[in-house]
């Protein structure tokens, strides 16, 4: 508990000096770049790794990034089915993504640049099943999440954060931590 | 930019590197283990959930996917696997039911039944071809 209060602490003394310092600032402009970025959503239960391309708005420091996701393994789940029968299939799954984030507040933390960051995954959530020629339900998702961005000085990011994703199984939790690294060409 | 296409052609070019190095080795010798002659047929086992003393699992073995419903075998195993010998080249499914008093699990799984091949030497070895079916409840 004392180090998670000595944490707010850091930060809180880090937000004021870095507000001043963004007060001083000249005025933002538009410097978009393009960028590539590696995807990996995971939890206990389930991982998920993608590719990601988009662009990076420098100046006002958002982001939007076209994707594919994929669980590079077959796992098993369960769908409730039609009178109290429950379908066991192996399942893989892949997703067509939409990112949007923006990131905000700079901290200096031991010589690391930090930021905060928050956005939502939008997208098409597809799978296939083995043994069988039906295909999973194609789910449309927007997923929340926010988290920690180590700025590496605007050559590349690295995200650390938590995501709110639905992927409608009853034996995968919807909590998920996302880890993206992301490159500016 | 000029790092990172340095980057993609040192990656291309050991790619090239390590590919050619199997083609061009003149002192290659196939192991006497290689067995050259592809092998028709293998095991295909499917995994099941069963515990002694508990009622037994209907289990149906399907040629093709659940839907094609042409069905190799069926009954109800009283053990965590069986395995049966089958053609390879072909496409296994397979449904276990667990059946309790308030729903029925259905798990099912499929693969392809593939030959079981390594490469030595630019000659391809058969080893017998075995596949799982994981049945087993979550």
């Amino acid at each position: 508990m004392k180090y998670i209060f000595l944490f707010l602490l850091i930060l809180s003394t880090q937000i004021c000096s870095s507000q001043v310092g963004e007060s001083a600032k000249t005025t933002k402009k538009i410097e978009i770049v393009t960028t590539l970025s590696i995807n990996n959503d995971f939890n206990l239960q389930d991982y998920m790794i993608g590719l990601s391309a988009g662009i990076e708005d420098l100046g006002f420091e958002w982001g939007a990034r076209v994707g594919f996701n994929l669980r590079p393994f077959y796992k098993k789940v369960q769908i409730k089915s039609e009178n109290n029968i429950v379908r066991q299939y192996r399942e893989q799954k892949y997703l067509i993504s939409l990112d949007l984030d923006k990131r905000f507040l700079h901290f200096d933390v031991f010589g690391y640049k930090l930021q905060l960051f928050a956005g939502v995954r939008t997208g098409l959530l597809l799978g296939n099943y083995k043994g069988t020629k039906i295909d999973a339900d194609k789910f449309f998702v927007a997923a929340p999440f926010g988290g920690l961005c180590l700025n590496f000085n605007d050559v590349g990011y690295l995200k650390l954060g938590y995501m709110q994703f639905n992927d409608h199984l009853t034996n995968v939790s919807d909590s998920k931590i996302m880890l993206t690294g992301i490159i500016n060409l | 930019m000029i790092k990172y296409l340095t980057f993609l052609v040192l990656n291309c070019s050991g790619i090239v590197l390590l590919s050619s190095c199997n083609k061009t080795d003149p002192n290659c010798q196939v192991s006497t283990s290689c067995n050259t002659e592809k092998i028709d047929s293998g095991d295909v086992t499917i995994n099941i959930s069963y515990e002694a003393g508990q009622p037994g699992v209907p289990v149906i073995l399907y040629d093709g996917y659940v839907e094609d419903n042409v069905i190799l075998w069926s009954d109800t195993v009283y053990q965590s696997n069986i395995t049966f010998y089958l053609p390879v080249g072909k496409r296994y499914a397979a449904e276990a039911y667990y059946v309790t008093s308030n729903q029925t699990i259905v798990a099912l799984d499929g693969t392809k039944f593939k030959d079981n091949t390594n490469e030595e030497c630019n000659t391809t070895c058969y080893q017998f071809p075995t596949v799982t079916l994981d049945c087993e409840k979550l």
